[in-house]
C-alpha cells in the first residue's frame, strides 16, 4: 500500500519535471561579463557580453577554424537602456531568445560617468541578485565601460576571461565586490578600485595601434568619495596604494645609482613585503606610522657596482628604502591634499587601535583630519639575493681590459 | 512512554549539536554581526553559557522523573488542571519552533537554490521526509543523524580549510571596541535561538537509555554546538569584514560562494546548503517528533504515529500562515521572541524544579 | 487427475505382495521408480525398491545385492531362513552399505525412495531397510562464477548441499560447528541447513531463524531467493536484509563472526543473516590482500557507490539547476556538446540510463557468442553514433559510462542492483527540485535504512547505531593482528578473537 502511495508519488512528479526552477543549459545565455555607463538623458546602460557556445565548445571550435570565416566571434555585445538594472535586463530579455544568466559574470566594468554620480544605485542589483557572486572583480575605466568588452580575444576563448587572468596575477589593484562593499561600508576607509584600459600591445607601431591590436590593461586605479568617483592614479601611484594597504604580493624596484657611485640602474624584485599601519595619539595628536619591511633578490644590476661586497650591498638598500619611500609619498600626497579620501584604510586602523577616542573625536572628523594626518612612512629594504651572479659580468669585462 | 525506541546519550548529544547547528547556521551570523559587529562571535559564547543553564535545569527536573516527560510530569508537579495548561503550552513550543525553522527553511531554499519553485512545493516534501523519518521513531532520528554528523562536520571542516587563505584577521579588531554591550544584546537573541531552544530535549529524557549520563553529553553538545557556531560567525566576518556580513541575509551561505580554489572549485553555495538542510532537517524533525509525541502523550493516546500526520499538515499549514517574508522573520527573532520564549526555556522549569525539591516530588534518580 | 496420497498412518504389512501393490499404485507412471524382486534363499520373496538415477549403481551391486544373495545361499544351506529379527541381522551383519536404517510406515518407505534411498521389503517382514547408497550426477566443485577473486580459495559451492555442507565442515573443524537439518516445501522436500558456531552466534538470532523457517509452508523451494524472501524482517524494502554467496570461504568467514548461515539443496547459493549494508559492500579477497591494499580499494568502493547511486543526478541537477557551480569553461564546453541535442537533460540521461540497463540484462540473457556481438553493438550505438548523430551529448555518455562501471564495483550483486534501481528516482527528484531533491532523495534513503533491521540487527550498524569498535572493519580493514574482537552485534557472547598481542615486531637485539 505504502509502496504503491511512494510509486504514486514519483508518477505524480515526472510531469512536473518540466516547469519551475529548471532552465536546460541551452535555454541560457551566459553572461561573461558586463558593463555599465550612464548616458545622456539619465538612463542607465547596460552592455553584457554573452558567450556563445557553439562557436566555443570542441565542435565549434573545429568547424569554425576549418571554414576559417572571420564573423564567427565566440561572444556577442548586447546593450539596452534602461532606468534601473534590472530594467534594462529586462529589455535586454526582450531582444534576446535565451534566459539571461549572471552567475558567470566575473567583471564588472563602469564607465567614468556612471561612477562619477555615484556607483551605489547600480551596484545594488550585483549583491542582491540571486545570480550576484561577490567575488566578482569590479573595474573602472576612463571613458565608455562599453568598449572594453568589445574587445576581441586572443590568448583566452573570451575577453573577460583575459581581464579576470590579469587581474588574478595580483599586478594592479584585485578588488572584489566584497571588498568594495566593506570599504564602502565600513567606517575610515574610502573605496578605491583597479582601472582597466585599452592600450595597444606593442608600442613602437603607430600604425597598428588604430584598433585592432588593443588589449586590456589593468592599469592604474580610480578613487572614491563614498560612493563617488574623484579622481584616477597612475600605475606607478597604484603601487603606493598597494604598498600601504599591504596588498602588494610583487614589485620591481629600479633606483638610480648616483654618478660618482658609477651611475647605472639597478632593479630588484621584492618577494616578500608587509606594512604595518600602526596610529599612534599622544596627547590627543594623531600620527600614522607605516612601517613597510621587504626582502628583495637583485634581478638586474647594470651599474659598476659589486654585489659581493656586503657594504655595496648596504648602500643599494638604503637606496632601495628612499625609492620606496619618494614614490609612497607621492601616491598619499595624492590622496590627502588631492582627493581627501582615506583609500589606504587610516581611519580604519586608528579605530582598530583607539576605539574609544575613534567614537569620540575621530569617527565625525575624518574628512578634515585625514589631510592633515601625519604619516611617518619607514621602509625596511632587505637584499636577500642576488640572483644566479654576484658581481655583475659586466663589470669583469670592463676590469680585465 | 509513547515511543519505545531508545537511544544512549552519546546519540541524545549528538542531535543535540545537529540541532543547535540547524537553523542556527543560516541566521546567526547575520543576527550576531548587526548586533555587535566584529565582536558578534563572543555574543555565541555568552549564549552558550545560558544554554548551559537551560541544559542543567531541565536535566536536573528531568532526573527526577526519569520515566517521564515534561508533559507528565508538569501534571503531578503543578496538579491536574496548572499542569494540563503547562503541558500543553509544551506542545505548542516546538510546534511552534518547527513551523518557524520550516519557514526560514523554505525562504532560504527558495531563495538561493529554486527562485521559480513554489514555496510550499519546497517545505511539503521536507516535511514528507521528514514525517517518514518520525514514524520511525527517535531511534531512526538518533541513528540518521549519527550517519550523516560525521561526514557534514567534515565538509564543514573542509570549507573553513578552504576559505582559510581569505581570512583578513583584521576584521576581528577591536575586540569589544563599543564596550560590552552590543555584545549581551546580541547573545540574548542567540540564547533564545537555538540555545534556549534545547528545552525540547526534556521530551526525549525518558528515551535515554542511559540517563545517567546524559547531562555531560548534553553539556558537550552545548558546548560543542557553541563552538560551531562561533566558528561560522567568526569565519563570515573574516571573509567578508562585519559591515558586510550584518547586510547580507545568509552570510554562511555568501562565504561558501566566496570559495575560489584551483580555477574550479568555485560557487559551491548549493553544497553549503545541504549542509544547512541535513542539520536543518534533523532541528525540524526533532520539533516535530516533539510536537508529535507531546500531543499524543497530553492526550494519553496508545502511539503517537497516529498524529504525526496530522500535526505535518498542521504545520505546514501554520509555516505558510504565520511567515510570510524574511524580513519580518528577522525582526521577530531579533526583538521578539527572546522574551517570548524566556518563560518557556527558563522560567516554567526552573518554578517546577522548585516546587518540585519542596514538595519532595520525583522519587529516586535512574539507576541509583 | 488428483493425486492420491497413500493413508497416512499405513504400516509396512509384511506381505509383500500387498506392500508392494500398494508402492506400484503410489508411484504408477513413474518410470524411474525401479523395483527389483529377488529371492533370499529359495523361499523368501525380497524387493528391492529405488529411484533409478539417483542411487548409485555399484554401491547396490556390491554392498547390497551380493552380500543378501550370498546370505541368503548360506541360510539355505543351514537351516532356511529365520523371519524373526531378519530385518537387524542384515542390518547389522549382512549389508556392507554404510548408512542402513530401518523403519515401518509406508510413508517412510515412499519418503525415503524419494530422496535416493534404497528400500528393502521382505516377505514376512513388517519393517523396511533404508539403505543409503545415493548417488547421482553432480556438477564438480568448480571455480565461483559470480564471486571471482585474484587471491583466495577457487572453490565454490555446488547444487549439492552434501558437497557444501562438506566445504565449510573442511574449514571448520570443531563441534562447535552445527549444522541443523529440515526439510522445506510440500512437494520439493528441499533439504536445508541451519548452520552457525555454537557459542558465537547469538543464541536468540538462531531460535528466531528457527522459528522463521518453520513458519515456511510452500510447495516448493527451488533456490535460496524463496527462503530470503519468506523470512526477511522488512519484505516492502528494495534493500537486500540477507546476503548470499557461493564461496564457502566466506561463509566461514561470517560464521566466525556468529552469523548463521542457511545452506539450501539443489543451489550453489547460501544465505548469510543477519547481515548489515556495510558486510554487502565487503568482497571476501579484502581479508587476504594486504591490509593498507585492502582499505584503499574499499574506500574507492565507497567513493563508486555513491558515484553509481548520485553521478547521474548530480550531473543533472548541476545542468539544469545550478549552472552557477560548474566552472566557467566547464560549462561553456558543456553548453557547447549540449547545443544540438533535442532533449532536456532529465530525458536525456532516463534514456541513456534505461538503455544501458537493458544492454546490461540483455548481456546477461543472451548465449555467450551472440552476447558479445549485442554489446559491441550496444557500445557503438549509445556511444558514438548517438552522439554524432547530436541525439546525445558526450558528456551524457561519460556520465552514464562511468555511472554503469560504478555499479559493478559492489561485490554483492543484490547491493549494487538495488542502488542501481534507486539512481532512477534520484533522477527524477534532480529533475524536480535540483541538489535539494538529491538531498532530500539521499536523506529518505538513509531514513529508510535506519529503520531496517536484519535478524534484530540494525541494518546501518555499526555506523548507525556507532560501535566505534566495529569499525575497525567498516570503511578501513585493519591488518589481522588488530582484529582482536569479533563483531559486537552478532557476537555479544563470545567477542574475543584472538590473544591480544599478535603483532609481528622483529626480535630485539642487544647492543
Amino acid at each position: 500500500m505504502r509502496k504503491l502511495g511512494i510509486l504514486l508519488l514519483i508518477l505524480v512528479m515526472l510531469p512536473m519535471t518540466g516547469c519551475w526552477s529548471r532552465t536546460e543549459l541551452n535555454d541560457l545565455s551566459i553572461v561573461t561579463a558586463a558593463a555599465i555607463d550612464k548616458m545622456d538623458d539619465g538612463k542607465y546602460l547596460l552592455t553584457l557580453q554573452i558567450a556563445v557556445p557553439t562557436m566555443l565548445g570542441p565542435v565549434g571550435n573545429s568547424s569554425s577554424s576549418g571554414t576559417g570565416s572571420g564573423g564567427e566571434k565566440p561572444t556577442a555585445i548586447v546593450s539596452e537602456k534602461g532606468e534601473t538594472i534590472m530594467d534594462a535586463c529586462r529589455k535586454l530579455q526582450k531582444k534576446l531568445p535565451r534566459r539571461l544568466f549572471f552567475s558567470h559574470s566575473r567583471i564588472i566594468v563602469i564607465g567614468e560617468k556612471q561612477a562619477r554620480e555615484g556607483v551605489s544605485p547600480v551596484l545594488d542589483f550585483f549583491v542582491r541578485y540571486r545570480e550576484s557572486r561577490l567575488r566578482s572583480f569590479i573595474l573602472f575605466t576612463q571613458g565608455k565601460a562599453a568598449d572594453i568588452l568589445k574587445l576581441n580575444a586572443k590568448w583566452e576563448k573570451i575577453s573577460a576571461e583575459e581581464i579576470r587572468e590579469e587581474e588574478q596575477r595580483h599586478i594592479g589593484l584585485q578588488i572584489y565586490l566584497k571588498d568594495f562593499f566593506h570599504m564602502l561600508l565600513a567606517d575610515g576607509i574610502e573605496p578605491v578600485a583597479a582601472q582597466v584600459a585599452l592600450m595597444s600591445t606593442e608600442i613602437d607601431s603607430e600604425e597598428s595601434s588604430s584598433g585592432q591590436e588593443m588589449n586590456a590593461a589593468i592599469s592604474g586605479s580610480a578613487v572614491f568619495r563614498k560612493d563617488k568617483l574623484v579622481g584616477w592614479l597612475n600605475d606607478a601611484e597604484t603601487r603606493g596604494v598597494l604598498w600601504l594597504r599591504n596588498e602588494l604580493k610583487t614589485s620591481i624596484v629600479t633606483v638610480d645609482i648616483p654618478e660618482d657611485k658609477g651611475g647605472g640602474k639597478i632593479s630588484a624584485a621584492a618577494v616578500r613585503e608587509t606594512t604595518e599601519i600602526k596610529p599612534i595619539l599622544r596627547n590627543g595628536k594623531l600620527k600614522i606610522k607605516a612601517e613597510i619591511f621587504m626582502e628583495n633578490t637583485l634581478y638586474e644590476n647594470n651599474s659598476k657596482l659589486d654585489m659581493s661586497d656586503p657594504r655595496v650591498i648596504q648602500f643599494v638598500e638604503r637606496e632601495l628604502e628612499q625609492d620606496i619611500k619618494k614614490r609612497i609619498q607621492l601616491t598619499l600626497d595624492k590622496a590627502q591634499k588631492t582627493f581627501n579620501s582615506d583609500i589606504f584604510g587610516f581611519g580604519t586602523a586608528v579605530y582598530r587601535t583607539y576605539p574609544k577616542a575613534w567614537n569620540r573625536q575621530f569617527k565625525d572628523s575624518w574628512d578634515d583630519v585625514f589631510p592633515e594626518l601625519e604619516v611617518d612612512i619607514k621602509p625596511h629594504a632587505k637584499l636577500v639575493r642576488t640572483g644566479l651572479t654576484n658581481k655583475s659580468m659586466i663589470m669583469v669585462e670592463e676590469e680585465s681590459e | 512512554m509513547l515511543d519505545r525506541g531508545k537511544i544512549n546519550a552519546r546519540q541524545a548529544g549528538f542531535l543535540m549539536f545537529t540541532f543547535l547547528l540547524g537553523s542556527a547556521s543560516v541566521i546567526v551570523p547575520s543576527s550576531a554581526a548587526s548586533f555587535a559587529k566584529q565582536d558578534g562571535w563572543l555574543t555565541i559564547i555568552f549564549a552558550a553559557l545560558i544554554g548551559i543553564a537551560v541544559v542543567l535545569i531541565f536535566t536536573n527536573l528531568g532526573l527526577l522523573f526519569p520515566e517521564q516527560s515534561i508533559i507528565q510530569y508538569s501534571e503531578i508537579i503543578l496538579g491536574k488542571w496548572i499542569g494540563k495548561i503547562v503541558g500543553f503550552l509544551y506542545v505548542l513550543y516546538p510546534f511552534y519552533s518547527g513551523a518557524l525553522v520550516i519557514g526560514i527553511f523554505r525562504d532560504y531554499v527558495t531563495v538561493t537554490a529554486l527562485p521559480g519553485t513554489p514555496a510550499i512545493i519546497v517545505s511539503g516534501s521536507m516535511l514528507a521526509v521528514v514525517a517518514y523519518a518520525i514514524r520511525g521513531g527517535i531511534e531512526t532520528l538518533g541513528r540518521v543523524n549519527e550517519l550523516i554528523l560525521p561526514f557534514r562536520q567534515l565538509i564543514v571542516l573542509l570549507i573553513i580549510v578552504l576559505l582559510i587563505t581569505d581570512f583578513k584577521w583584521n576584521h576581528l579588531l577591536p575586540i569589544l571596541g563599543d564596550g560590552i554591550v552590543p555584545v549581551m544584546k546580541g547573545s540574548i537573541s542567540a540564547a533564545s535561538i537555538p540555545f534556549g531552544e534545547t528545552i525540547v530535549f526534556a521530551m526525549l529524557l525518558p528515551n535515554i537509555s542511559n540517563i545517567r549520563k546524559v547531562r555531560r553529553s548534553y553539556i558537550f553538545a552545548v558546548l560543542l554546538g557553541g563552538l560551531m557556531l562561533t566558528m561560522s560567525v567568526l569565519s563570515a566576518i573574516l571573509v567578508l569584514g562585519p559591515s558586510v556580513v550584518a547586510r547580507l541575509n545568509y552570510p554562511a551561505h555568501e562565504i561558501i560562494k566566496y570559495i575560489e580554489k584551483m580555477g574550479f572549485l568555485t560557487d559551491m553555495d548549493t553544497l553549503g546548503m545541504t549542509l544547512w538542510i541535513s542539520s536543518g532537517f534533523m532541528k525540524i524533525a526533532i520539533f516535530y517528533y516533539c510536537a508529535a509525541v507531546g500531543l499524543a502523550q497530553w492526550c494519553r493516546l496508545s502511539d503517537y504515529r497516529s498524529v504525526v500526520i496530522p500535526i505535518g499538515v498542521l504545520i505546514f499549514i501554520f509555516s505558510i500562515a504565520a511567515y510570510g517574508n524574511l524580513i519580518e522573520d528577522a525582526v521577530f527573532l531579533g526583538t521578539i521572541w527572546p522574551f517570548f520564549s524566556f518563560p518557556f526555556v527558563i522560567l516554567l522549569p526552573l518554578l517546577m524544579l522548585i516546587i518540585a525539591k519542596i514538595r519532595r516530588l520525583g522519587g529516586k534518580r535512574a539507576g541509583e | 487427475m488428483e493425486y492420491r496420497t497413500p493413508p497416512n498412518n499405513e504400516l509396512v504389512s509384511g506381505e509383500i505382495a500387498l506392500d508392494l501393490g500398494m508402492l506400484r499404485t503410489t508411484f504408477e507412471r513413474s518410470s524411474d521408480v525401479v523395483f527389483r524382486e529377488f529371492q533370499l534363499g529359495d523361499t523368501q520373496a525380497a524387493v528391492m525398491i529405488f529411484l533409478d538415477g539417483m542411487v548409485d549403481p555399484l554401491i547396490v551391486d556390491s554392498d547390497i545385492m551380493q552380500p543378501l544373495l550370498k546370505y541368503g545361499e548360506q541360510m539355505q544351506q543351514k537351516s532356511g531362513v529365520s523371519l524373526t529379527g531378519l530385518e537387524s541381522l542384515l542390518k547389522n551383519q549382512v549389508i556392507t552399505a554404510s548408512q542402513v536404517n530401518t523403519g515401518g510406515q509406508i510413508q517412510d518407505v515412499i519418503d525415503h525412495i524419494l530422496v535416493g534411498d534404497t528400500v528393502l521389503l521382505i516377505d514376512g517382514v513388517n519393517k523396511a531397510l533404508f539403505i543409503s547408497a545415493r548417488g547421482w550426477g553432480k556438477r564438480a566443485v568448480e571455480e565461483p562464477a559470480t564471486e571471482a577473486v585474484i587471491r583466495g580459495p577457487r572453490e565454490g559451492f555446488t547444487e549439492d548441499l552434501l558437497t557444501n555442507i562438506t566445504l565449510i565442515r573442511r574449514r571448520l573443524r570443531t563441534p562447535q560447528l552445527k549444522i541443523e537439518g529440515m526439510q522445506l516445501g510440500r512437494l520439493s522436500k528441499t533439504d536445508v541447513a541451519i548452520t552457525y558456531l555454537e557459542g558465537i552466534a547469538d543464541e536468540a538470532v538462531i531460535e528466531e531463524v528457527r522459528k522463521r523457517m518453520n513458519r515456511i509452508d510452500i510447495d516448493a523451494i527451488l533456490e535460496s531467493g524463496y527462503v530470503e524472501e519468506l523470512i526477511e524482517d522488512s519484505p516492502f524494502s528494495i534493500f537486500p536484509q540477507i546476503n548470499y554467496t557461493e564461496r564457502p570461504d566466506r561463509i566461514v568467514g561470517n560464521l566466525l563472526e556468529g552469523k548463521v548461515g542457511i545452506l539450501i539443496d539443489n543451489t550453489p547459493f547460501a544465505l548469510i543473516l543477519p547481515v548489515t549494508f556495510f558486510e554487502m559492500m565487503q568482497a571476501s579477497e579484502d581479508y587476504y590482500q594486504r591490509y593498507i591494499v585492502s582499505t584503499l580499494i574499499r574506500l574507492l568502493r565507497y567513493m563508486f557507490l555513491v558515484i553509481a547511486l548520485l553521478l547521474p543526478s548530480l550531473y543533472i541537477a548541476l545542468l539544469t539547476f545550478h549552472q552557477e557551480m560548474l566552472p566557467t569553461s566547464l560549462l561553456l564546453s558543456a553548453a557547447a556538446s549540449r547545443e544540438a541535442v533535442p532533449f532536456p537533460a532529465i530525458v536525456e540521461a532516463l534514456l541513456m540510463e534505461i538503455s544501458f540497463e537493458a544492454l546490461r540484462e540483455a548481456g546477461v540473457r543472451l548465449p555467450r557468442p551472440v552476447g558479445q556481438a549485442v554489446s559491441i553493438v550496444g557500445a557503438l550505438v549509445i556511444g558514438e553514433a548517438a552522439v554524432s548523430a547530436g541525439i546525445v551529448s558526450a558528456p551524457m555518455v561519460i556520465i552514464v559510462s562511468i555511472t554503469g562501471i560504478a555499479s559493478f564495483i559492489v561485490p554483492s550483486y543484490s547491493q549494487a542492483i538495488t542502488i542501481r534501481l534507486l539512481r532512477f528516482p534520484m533522477m527524477i527528484m534532480a529533475g524536480t527540485l535540483g541538489l535539494y531533491g538529491v538531498l532530500l532523495g539521499v536523506l529518505f534513503i538513509l531514513i529508510h535504512m535506519s529503520r531496517l533491521r536484519s535478524f534484530g540487527v540494525p541494518y546501518l550498524s555499526p555506523l548507525a547505531p556507532l560501535h566505534a569498535s566495529d569499525l575497525k572493519d567498516v570503511l578501513i580493514r585493519v591488518p589481522w593482528w588488530g582484529m582482536v574482537r569479533r563483531s559486537t552485534e552478532t557476537a555479544k557472547n563470545n567477542p574475543r578473537r584472538m590473544k591480544g598481542t599478535l603483532r609481528p615486531r622483529p626480535p630485539k637485539r642487544g647492543g
